[in-house]
């Protein structure tokens, strides 16, 4: 993991990387492929729950940014980030739709969802996490992608805004009231308390 | 509240109770475990594949560029327009991508000066339709050929396998 200080330069030196990087300098799409790859294949993941699938989105969506920047379609201007992840959840969302269309044929399914332990994980956490990915496919989809582009692709709620062509504040609402419904799922005590709280 | 582990730009929702607080964490250390599962050799993978598309998109321009070319030096033909001149003068052009291929693997800015041609190919021919090539050649290096240097012995290849003379006599027939 990186610290924090790295990360805040990152931003400052992204327009001469994605410049190297659509010449084909190695080592600048090394750099871009070390920063993001691993927060696509994670939000892709979250979804589909299939390493395979999710390589193969994330192998995808940087094939596409490699024919973009290669082909001098894209110009930096201060939003690669959502630019990248919006291609990452447009692919996604391609999946999803194939695997409502033909459920028998797809490599993966909604229903053949599984909570998969995470490496190293501690044991009260595996349960926490199985609990978490169930609740989670309670959301909406508007409202699961909220909470995966936050938590999984690490944007803030102004690259989400560009990423979903949303207003902020539309987002912020959305995500408490995703929060909520995560929590009155987790903890169904919390809507007495809520209803006596309203009272 | 929570910065994600690998992006400074994530925020946090300052308005959140302490109940919701505690999902927003949950879900961050989710996430923080699925970024911890990511296959060791992803990234050289990923890398692996884009490369090859961005040199696969690189070397795709030339032959983009050949039928336009191609055209031109059409266009521009000397003397009678009979279509029985037609493969000669393809022919030409054919010999002057070789060359333009060749300009490249010698690294050239300038455009080198074609030494390749058949005995088929009149002069005015030849010349006519390298003013028209070396101009649109011109044209090129000024802009995203130049990143074809790195790619030229692949592309001297490519244009020799590419453009057979079974390609220019099509071309002629949709010209």
């Amino acid at each position: 993991m990186r610290r924090n200080g790295d990360e805040v330069d990152q931003s400052q030196d992204l327009a001469p990387l994605l410049q190297a990087a659509a010449t084909g300098d190695p080592g600048a799409w090394q750099e871009l492929v070390t920063r993001y790859s691993r927060r696509v294949f994670a939000l892709a993941k979250s979804r589909c729950r299939n390493d395979d699938v999710a390589e193969d989105i994330t192998q995808s969506v940087f094939v596409t940014v490699a024919a973009k920047l290669g082909g001098g379609e894209y110009s930096e201007q201060g939003r690669f980030e959502s630019w990248l992840f919006r291609v990452a959840m447009n692919r996604v969302r391609d999946l999803l739709r194939r695997n409502r269309r033909h459920p028998a044929q797809s490599d993966v399914g909604i229903a053949q969802d599984r909570c998969e332990a995470p490496v190293e994980a501690n044991p009260l956490d595996l349960d926490s996490f199985q609990r978490l990915r169930a609740a989670m496919q309670t959301l909406s989809d508007v409202d699961r992608e909220i909470i995966e582009l936050r938590h999984h692709g690490g944007l803030s709620f102004k690259q989400m805004s560009e990423v979903l062509d949303e207003p902020v504040g539309t987002l912020l609402a959305r995500h408490h009231r995703a929060l909520r419904k995560l929590r009155d799922t987790l903890e169904p005590a919390s809507l007495v308390h809520n209803a006596e709280v309203h009272q | 509240m929570n910065t994600h582990p690998e992006n400074p730009s994530h925020d946090t929702h300052e308005s959140l109770d302490a109940g919701l607080a505690v999902v927003d964490a949950r879900l961050a250390a989710l996430a923080r475990a699925d970024l911890g599962q990511t296959p060791a050799t992803l990234e050289s993978r990923v890398y692996d594949r884009s490369v090859a598309e961005l040199r696969r998109a690189a070397a795709a321009r030339l032959p983009v560029v050949a039928p336009a070319l191609i055209f031109h030096v059409g266009q521009a033909r000397v003397g009678s327009p009979r279509r029985a001149q037609w493969p000669m003068r393809l022919a030409a052009c054919f010999a002057l991508l070789g060359a333009l291929a060749g300009a490249f693997v010698a690294r050239n800015s300038t455009v080198a000066t074609p030494t390749i041609a058949t005995e088929a190919i009149r002069p005015q021919d030849f010349e006519q339709a390298w003013a028209i090539v070396s101009t649109a050649l011109e044209d090129e290096t000024s802009g995203e050929l130049v990143s074809l240097q790195t790619e030229a012995t692949t592309l001297d290849g490519r244009i020799g396998s590419a453009w057979s003379m079974d390609d220019l006599l099509l071309e002629e027939g949709a010209l």
